[in-house]
């Protein structure tokens, strides 16, 4: 049987063939299909990626990429939902295995799995392609030289002050008037400056050196500002060699400074800036903003605008953020696809044991649910989060009930089939939001001076970890006794 | 009934009818429920509708002949211990049913079907028919009276579905090529790799389309498609089978070959059904229908099996003729008679004569009659 289906290889073709033969629900499913056609659409967009001129110095236009992608990806669910309308095992009344559902489920949040994730590709390459235009140590040991030559450059121009703090230092201290700033925590009594045993140990470890004039008294010194680059530190996470600070550049070059050949040092310096500079128009800084200098600047700014330094920060930033996005927020970025993946897997499943009108209808009863509740928040100015909440309870128990009842009875109607869609698709959801409910009354009573128990946090996060799973397999457990044996009475009943 | 067909092959042989016994030899394979008789009884099948046992000659060349032997052998080795036993497929009592819109009620009707029986329902269009058939396949709830699907035990609508295939009259589309439905329909009913493509190949052979099976639904006719459709339900093997006006569309050799053909499958032992068909045909229908059941503005009006227990009071023939009314009441002086015209025919009735008499009286009259048929036990007197 030779298939006509373009862009497929032969072994496509003979999978096809085998699962017809043998695994109709898999191959009903289409899943093999899709992450064909997934995985063809992604090696497309890697290569388009890749061709597509890119300066790693560059903003980052991964979001046009991905917004492009989450676009395409979305009408290949649609294309996919339209093709699942032509085979069905279910609606065919034929042989249902006891973990059809669940084998399903899983099969439709897989190929869903691969149509959301082309849209992390451009980002990847996007990151791949900075890491190859500049190693970790590369831009390490260029932030040094930088700062290095700024300093040798503009060594009399410096300030070679160390800024003094003094703090008495007691058991504990009272409340009278508490600064915050950058996290420090200080009593200021308006002649002397109290911190208490635990402040202490922190200034201890931040500041970079300190005099102790008795058992109470303490001077704390701040080292000047001898690295100019604005996002250097992020540049050295992954690397082996670390961005050089205020303080070590001060004990290896300010304090026994030699002079150097300027000339040359200029001219290497401004060689490395150039390979860093990307200059963006920005409605924020005007011309004079980033390159002239003004009366009353500290050196800082001088130097900044001397150098163009927000050039080379611009591009710099602009680099490190490629070169390190995937080593943080991870977890962030699984979660949107995993839910978004569920909620694509879900939709199938609900599409495919509904009928078109039922699910349309359920499609329109959440639109007209949503209006109807915003106008009851605006009018009843009530819009914190937890009325939301109860809400979306209370439509799910209303639904629950209309659900149950049309179950026992013997026609099929259009409002059980919606309830019964907007069940299923909100199931996974109750757990969690019964949660949020009850941690939303608990931040109540600690949020306004942030004076939560020991552990609270900790706590929170792990119940609503722990609830996101169970939630999902709460959802899978009850996917074939419960919904699967719903849908399967409520289509095979004569019609209304 | 195995006998018989192993009795009715060599008749056809003999009587150069070889189309149908290739066609029952492949009924008898499907009996024997033996997988490699049917592939080679398909093989056998493909190879005529190829030519390749005809050569030049009109007549088939030998080996065509000792194939067919030697299959039939086969077979009969096989079923020499099978027995075909009739079972009760679903009893109906007086259900009725009326719409929430308009004013159409379909009155209580009772029917029952039993394996290997055909049951008729003929009426105009609009008088019940679809309902009557929607009803008992579950598609509709009837408001009163009871069905029971007699092989089931406390049945959901899942399992009667799965009991019963309905065949509306607009089948809905099929997408894709038409052979991968059928290897999908065989493959949910559970028949996998090479039990699918034995049995899909037969089955396109048995109702004779292979030759369209690797067309799309796009380029079959309104025929082909039913039969596609009939051959995807008898794949997934129901209990019953109800058709909604399958002969609707179709050209009367059409009509005819997809008869015989229900005909001859509600008599596979290997799996015996019942059928429930619809139609406006009704000479066709009687013909192959052990039970007719006419519906009237929802009420049925004639409910008998067409032989055994309708006593009927007249005589009704029709015929066709260029003679006059005169000159048939001439020819029928003796016989007190009452002669119609209707739509070209004559219906002729009496309670005076029997229909050997009547249409004795016509032609000893020399009244050119193009056309005879005796309706006394069929519907068709109702019209």
């Amino acid at each position: 049987m030779a298939s006509k289906r373009p862009l497929t290889l032969p072994f496509i073709n003979q999978l096809d063939r085998y699962l017809l033969l043998h695994k109709p629900v898999i191959w009903t499913a289409r899943a093999h299909l899709v992450a064909w056609f997934s995985f063809l659409f992604s090696i497309v967009l890697a290569l388009l990626c890749f061709v597509v001129p890119d300066n790693p110095l560059a903003d980052s236009n991964s979001f046009v990429w991905t917004t492009l992608t989450g676009v395409l990806s979305f009408l290949g669910l649609i294309v996919w939902i339209i093709y699942l309308l032509r085979f069905n095992v279910f609606k065919r009344f034929g042989d249902n295995g006891k973990l059809d559902a669940v084998k399903n489920f899983l099969l439709f949040f897989a190929v869903a799995g691969l149509l959301v994730a082309p849209a992390y590709i451009p980002t990847a390459i996007e990151s791949a392609r900075a890491n190859a235009a500049f190693s970790n140590e590369e831009v390490v040991n260029d932030i040094n030289a930088i700062n290095i030559k700024i300093n040798q450059l503009e060594y009399d121009s410096l300030n070679h002050n160390w800024a003094k703090e003094s703090y008495i230092v007691r058991d504990s201290v009272s409340q009278r008037v508490l600064y915050r700033q950058d996290d420090d925590a200080y009593i200021d009594d308006g002649k002397t400056k109290y911190i208490d045993t635990a402040e202490l140990r922190n200034k201890l470890l931040e500041k970079d050196s300190v005099v102790r004039e008795n058992d109470s008294l303490y001077h704390f010194f701040s080292c000047p500002k001898y690295t100019y680059l604005r996002d250097q530190y992020r540049g050295d996470l992954y690397a082996k060699t670390k961005v050089k600070s205020d303080t070590v550049l001060f004990k290896e070059l300010i304090k026994n400074f030699k002079p150097v050949n300027k000339t040359a040092v200029e001219k290497e310096l401004r060689t490395l800036l150039k390979k860093y500079s990307y200059s963006t128009y920005s409605y924020y800084y005007s011309e004079t903003d980033i390159y002239t200098v003004q009366p009353n600047e500290t050196y800082y700014d001088v130097i900044n605008k001397r150098y163009n330094l927000y050039s080379a920060n611009n591009g710099l930033g602009n680099l490190i953020e490629k070169k390190y996005r995937w080593y943080t927020e991870n977890e962030s970025r699984f979660r949107v696809w995993f839910y978004l993946s569920f909620i694509f897997a879900l939709l199938v499943f609900i599409f495919r044991h509904s009928t078109v009108k039922a699910f349309l209808l359920s499609i329109l009863t959440c639109i007209v649910l949503l209006i109807l509740t915003a106008l009851l928040l605006a009018f009843s100015h009530n819009s914190n989060i937890e009325s939301i909440y109860i809400f979306c309870l209370t439509y799910y128990i209303i639904f629950f009930a209309i659900a149950l009842a049309g179950n026992s009875k013997s026609i099929r109607s259009s409002i059980t089939g919606i309830a019964l869609n907007i069940v299923t698709f909100c199931t996974f959801l109750v757990p969690i939001i019964a949660v949020q409910l009850y941690y939303e009354g608990q931040d109540k009573l600690y949020r306004h001076d942030l004076n939560y128990p020991p552990g609270y946090l900790e706590t929170k996060n792990t119940v609503e970890l722990i609830t996101e799973i169970g939630s999902i397999l709460l959802f899978l457990i009850l996917l074939q006794p419960v919904f699967k044996r719903f849908y399967r009475s409520w289509f095979a009943k004569p019609e209304e | 009934m195995q006998q018989h067909i192993q009795l009715e092959i060599p008749e056809h042989l003999r009587h150069k009818d070889y189309a149908l016994a290739v066609r029952r030899l492949l009924d008898l394979s499907y009996d024997s429920g033996d997988l490699s008789l049917m592939k080679e009884a398909t093989a056998f099948s493909k190879a005529w509708n190829s030519n390749l046992y005809k050569a030049d000659a009109a007549e088939p060349i030998a080996a065509f002949f000792s194939t067919a032997e030697e299959l039939l052998a086969k077979a009969t080795a096989l079923l020499k211990n099978t027995t075909s036993t009739t079972t009760s497929l679903l009893q109906a009592v007086n259900i009725s049913k009326q719409y929430n819109r308009g004013v159409f009620k379909l009155n209580p009707i009772s029917v029952q079907i039993a394996s290997g029986n055909i049951l008729g329902v003929v009426g105009e269009n609009g008088n019940g028919k679809t309902t009557l058939l929607r009803c008992l396949s579950g598609q509709l709830l009837p408001d009163s009276g009871s069905i029971n699907y007699s092989l089931l035990q406390s049945p959901d609508y899942y399992a009667i579905k799965s009991y019963v295939a309905f065949i509306p009259q607009r089948i809905p589309r099929w997408y894709g090529m038409l052979k991968d439905n059928l290897h999908f329909s065989a493959s949910i009913a559970g028949m996998h790799g090479y039990t699918n493509e034995a049995m899909v190949e037969f089955m396109l052979e048995r109702l004779n389309l292979s030759s369209y099976a690797s067309l799309n639904w796009n380029q079959i006719s309104s025929g082909y498609r039913t039969r596609f459709e009939l051959a995807r339900i008898l794949l997934q093997k129901p209990q019953l089978l109800i058709l909604d006006e399958p002969l609707a569309n179709l050209d009367i050799k059409a009509q005819q070959t997809i008869l015989t053909d229900l005909k001859y499958m509600t008599a596979w032992t290997n799996h015996p059904m019942g059928i429930v068909l619809s139609s406006q045909q009704l000479h066709e229908v009687e013909k192959v229908a052990d039970t007719v059941l006419m519906i009237k503005n929802g009420t049925c009006i004639n409910h008998h099996t067409t032989e055994a227990d309708y006593k009927p009071e007249r005589t009704i023939i029709e015929i066709e003729t260029t003679a006059s009314r005169e000159e048939i009441a001439a020819a029928l002086n003796a016989i007190e008679a009452t002669i119609h015209f209707n739509g070209g025919f004559y219906t002729i009735s009496t309670t005076a004569a029997d229909a050997q008499q009547l249409i004795g009286s016509l032609i000893t009259n020399n009244l050119p009659v193009t056309y005879f048929r005796d309706i006394t036990h069929s519907t068709k007197r109702f019209f």
